[in-house]
């Protein structure tokens, strides 16, 4: 016998997180079967049909609704259920506090009115609403970090036609992170460098990708003036670099900074040449991730990867980065000495898009074929056939739809490290640890453990690559010497751990020295 | 493709939407940061989030500079009393037309005190000797009915413009706009309430022969009456210029004194009785004013302010700046009420009146947090002023000339924008009197009317086309 309880609050819009808090607090109670907290948006209301959930309450609701449903078993407490969801849900704001003086405010004109020196928004609604929180920042004056998802090409093509006519920034749609003025906004790492030394700008989609080759340059001394993000789909025909071309003149036309490094996937070839000839007098490096020469264009400065890319900046400020193998032979040699001859697989559980991205190029170059849910070649998705080589973005939707981002939380990818154990081929484990604010606190120590399990009793090579500073507040170093002492391989750079991964693979320590400007 | 740069700035503030993490990292880095409270916009409606997204987006530069000429009239026109006239001399309206409030209405849709106070109105004019033949004419259409608001007019509650009807006439000069509106008819059994009795007739009777002439007399001997001056001062004074119009009652009679005692007419110390009991005598000239004012304010072109919003007891209608279409909705039951014994939510009409055009100049609920008296109809001082804030919530402006002592000075609000309306789902909420629904007892109670999202989603969606 079961039973089934409801509760519903009108006019209480609870975002995803406080959503699934209160689910997470309803399922783990005693005799529970399903629970669910959904706003009665279409999608949710389908979401408790789909469960089994029927009451007359459900009816007549609008999306700004939330709806408390639980079932169980008949001697469970269901009221008592829902209220400990009830108080899930209203941890942070009850309907009940503050006096009518004290009100947030309830949109960015109150909010620009309540703080006049307010002048970036960072946008993370639902990507079918983010376009009109978007528009509204703007006509506020501001700037705006887009994190939402889901914003229809025509929406970022109108959004950002406006914005470059009020000279002002739509960076994303998508954008994980960007550093205006010094201040890390969305997913950002924390600078170190002062502000007096050699300065990069950096254009980029705005994910792992600007993340990395931030702090690569920070790392090496070199200040990166801004980290400007204009989304994946800016260097499409389309969108015709509606945001990086103004953004690539501003960087241009700053006295301070002395190199422009674009980093993006694979772009439309005449609209990246735009964007790289809006630089004008200051020296330009471009990344786009496994394109070697811009069609049409053969003398754009292009380098192969994150790595090469920062490593090209930072020599064109002046500055040489400190060697990044040391020792990375050694330790591969010694690593691949214990892996039974049968494990000759990569499998890669990537947090970053990006970072999965410059990964597989960096293995389909040397191993072959290389399957992802976020392939470089359409015929090389999922599933992949038995004995590939398998690189995961488990920060794309299909992998975060209803529970937190992998940089948030790596209950995802703890269990998908716990299954790589029952897999006898695999040789290497190929891991993402991103710091800095937003991040989890302490990413580390979430992994370390499980990592030890899956290396125990000659199972594969983990090797993880830790992005951040020291001055993030996870700390690069301690993070670093977590996963080392777990016995996990930790080399320099992102695509270091690549060709680390790959020289396990094929057992050829030397290939860690692959891909290196001379 | 322009080759204009972008103006980064120098040091960061954030306004953040959406998830509390971005917030907490810039907050940590020692950056100033503020949460919006958001909810989905438009109630999730996809139609509606593309139209508040062009209407918000590509085409605002062009709506924010209408809005802003709307608010300026609003805000800055003058509205002068300049006379008491007689409906059929000034309105056009032909013969025997009776103008109502909200939209237009057919008979048979009209609600019981509606219907009454028609009656009372046909007899008042000697169009008919009894009732019988009053409800005859007016089933038989040989007594038609008009929109007052449609005539240049606003009446409140059920109250009806005949063509002998008394009405203050208030100009707003900047606008060239003149507007109309009967005098009060006062308290006791009045047609105004629904009541159709003799005494409710005779009231209107008095009206026309005894108190019109008298205020008649008067006007020219005082100095003109500013009607927003006077509904300032009495904001100052605890009027939320709606619901309480004692001290601007009281203002406008200081005023009109030596003009009225100058009067020889045999009936003058009937008719001071009457203006002494009648303590809501400023609220249809404010609502003339606001009239004038919206009239003005309602000829700019391209905005998407509401310059009308009017019930008749069946129908819920607003109108946008710049557009005569209304936008309809099932009037709302007036809430959060309080009944006179035996009286309860069974007896109440839906919310009825011109009056909330009140509301849209900076008064009634935009004044609601200066208010004890109104504190004391909706639960206290303090949810009067969550009405004053969440009205505030949907307009664009504050008012520079009608400000609450209550609030440290802040104008109260004005310029109510249908785009902030649908994207939060939040409407005008309206004080008002609750009227008997079947048996002409009059006013029954007094609560909060709820204006319909409807009606403004609907207009929003037909701005969003004719912008197109």
């Amino acid at each position: 016998m079961s039973g089934q309880a409801v509760r519903v609050f009108k006019s209480s819009y609870r975002d995803s997180l406080l959503l699934m808090a209160a689910t997470v607090a309803m399922e783990g109670a005693d005799g529970v079967s399903w629970a669910g907290a959904t706003m009665a948006t279409s999608r949710g209301l389908q979401d408790l049909a789909a469960a089994g959930v029927e009451d007359p309450a459900l009816s007549g609701l609008g999306a700004n609704d939330l709806v408390l449903a639980v079932k169980g078993d008949d001697d469970a407490d269901l009221d008592a259920v829902l209220e400990s969801g009830r108080a899930a849900a209203f941890e942070a704001s009850g309907p009940d506090q503050g006096e009518s003086a004290d009100r947030p405010p309830v949109s960015v004109a109150e909010a620009v009115a309540a703080q006049q020196d307010a002048n970036v928004a960072i946008v993370s609604v639902p990507g079918e609403y983010a376009a009109v929180a978007a528009h509204q920042a703007l006509t506020a004056g501001l700037h705006v970090l887009l994190f939402s998802d889901g914003v229809p090409l025509e929406e970022e093509v109108e959004l950002k036609t406006r914005a470059a006519g009020l000279g002002r920034l739509v960076m994303g749609p998508g954008a994980g992170t960007a550093v205006l003025a010094g201040t890390g906004l969305g997913f950002a790492n924390v600078s170190l460098t002062a502000p007096h030394a050699p300065r990069v700008g950096v254009i980029a989609a705005a994910g792992t990708g600007a993340q990395e080759v931030h702090t690569l340059l920070d790392r090496w001394g070199v200040t990166v003036s801004e980290v400007i993000g204009v989304g994946g789909r800016d260097l499409s025909q389309t969108v015709a670099a509606r945001m990086a071309l103004p953004a690539a003149r501003t960087l241009a036309a700053d006295d301070a900074t002395g190199v422009v490094l674009l980093v993006s996937k694979p772009p439309e070839p005449a609209v990246a040449a735009q964007v790289l000839d809006a630089c004008g007098q200051t020296p330009a490096v471009a990344v786009f991730l496994g394109v070697d020469e811009l069609a049409g264009h053969p003398d754009a400065p292009l380098a192969a990867t994150l790595e090469q890319g920062a490593v090209a900046a930072a020599r064109r400020v002046g500055v040489s980065p400190p060697a990044l193998t040391a020792g990375l032979q050694d330790a591969v040699r010694r690593a691949a000495e214990r892996l039974a001859p049968e494990r000759t697989l990569v499998r890669g559980l990537f947090s970053g898009g990006t970072l999965c991205y410059e990964a597989q190029v960096i293995l389909e170059d040397l191993l072959g074929p290389v399957h992802s849910n976020e392939p470089l070649r359409a015929d090389h998705g999922l599933p992949a056939p038995d004995g590939a080589h398998v690189l995961l973005d488990l920060g794309a939707e299909e992998y975060t739809r209803g529970v937190p981002h992998p940089m948030i939380d790596a209950g995802n990818r703890i269990e998908l490290l716990r299954e790589v154990r029952e897999s006898p081929d695999v040789a290497v484990v190929l891991l993402d640890v991103v710091l800095g604010h937003g991040a989890h606190a302490d990413p580390a120590g979430q992994l370390a453990p499980v990592c030890a399990e899956v290396m125990a009793d000659g199972g594969p090579q983990v090797v993880a690559y830790v992005l951040g500073t020291e001055a993030d507040p996870q700390v690069r170093s301690r993070q670093q010497a977590t996963l080392e002492e777990a016995g996990a391989l930790v080399p320099a750079t992102n695509a270091r751990a690549a060709y680390a991964a790959a020289a396990l693979a094929l057992r050829r320590p030397e290939l860690v020295e692959e891909g290196m400007a001379r | 493709m322009s080759e204009r740069t972008i103006e980064l700035p120098d040091e960061i503030g954030v306004v953040n939407i959406g998830l509390p993490l971005f917030a907490d990292a810039v907050r940590d880095q020692g950056r100033p940061v503020t949460q919006v409270e958001w909810q989905i916009p438009g109630g999730g409606d996809p139609d509606v989030v593309a139209a508040l997204r062009r209407l918000f987006g590509p085409r605002t530069e062009a709506i924010d500079a209408a809005n802003a000429e709307v608010l300026h009239r609003l805000d800055t026109g003058v509205a002068v009393l300049t006379g008491i006239a007689t409906a059929a001399d000034v309105l056009p309206v032909p013969g025997r037309t009776l103008l109502h409030s909200g939209p237009a209405l057919d008979i048979a849709d009209a609600c019981d005190p509606l219907r009454r106070s028609m009656r009372a109105t046909v007899l008042a004019e000697g169009w008919a000797g009894d009732a019988a033949e009053a409800d005859r004419m007016l089933a038989s259409g040989e007594v038609s009915l008009a929109p007052a608001n449609e005539a240049g007019a606003v009446v409140p509650m059920a109250a009806i413009i005949g063509p002998s009807t008394p009405v203050w006439v208030v100009e707003v000069e900047a606008g060239g706009t003149v507007a109309y509106a009967p005098l009060g008819q006062g308290s006791g059994e009045v047609a105004w309430f629904g009541q159709d009795s003799p005494a409710a007739v005779a009231r209107l009777v008095l009206l026309r022969e005894a108190v019109a002439p008298l205020l008649a007399h008067a006007l020219p001997l005082v100095d003109p009456v500013d009607v927003f001056s006077f509904a300032a001062q009495a904001v100052a004074m605890g009027d939320d210029v709606h619901v309480r119009t004692q001290a601007s009652t009281n203002l406008l009679l200081r005023h009109l004194l030596p003009g009225l005692v100058d009067s020889s007419d045999a009936r003058r110390v009937e008719v001071a009785r009457f203006l002494s009991a009648n303590y809501l005598l400023f609220l249809t000239l404010a609502m003339a004013g606001a009239r004038a004012l919206t009239a003005w304010a309602g000829q700019v072109e391209g905005s998407s302010m509401v310059t009308t919003m009017a019930r008749n007891g069946t129908t819920y209608g607003i109108r946008l700046a710049g557009d005569d279409t209304w936008f309809r909705a099932p009037a709302p039951p007036v809430e959060n009420a309080l009944y006179h014994p035996g009286k309860g939510p069974q007896d109440g009409a839906p919310d009825i009146g011109d009056s909330a055009v009140l509301e849209l100049v900076g008064l009634g609920g935009a004044a609601a947090a200066g208010s004890p008296s109104v504190g004391q109809l909706v639960g206290g001082l303090g949810a009067a002023v969550d009405l004053t804030r969440d009205l505030g919530t949907v307009c664009v402006g504050r008012s520079s000339r009608i400000t609450l002592p209550t609030l440290g000075g802040e104008g109260t609000p004005l310029g109510l924008d249908v785009r902030k309306v649908v994207e939060r789902s939040i409407t005008p909420r309206v004080t008002t009197g609750i009227l008997h629904n079947r048996d002409g007892s009059g006013q029954i109670g007094a609560g909060v009317a709820t204006a319909p999202i409807e009606c403004f989603r609907d207009a929003l969606l037909a701005l969003d086309q004719r912008l197109a």
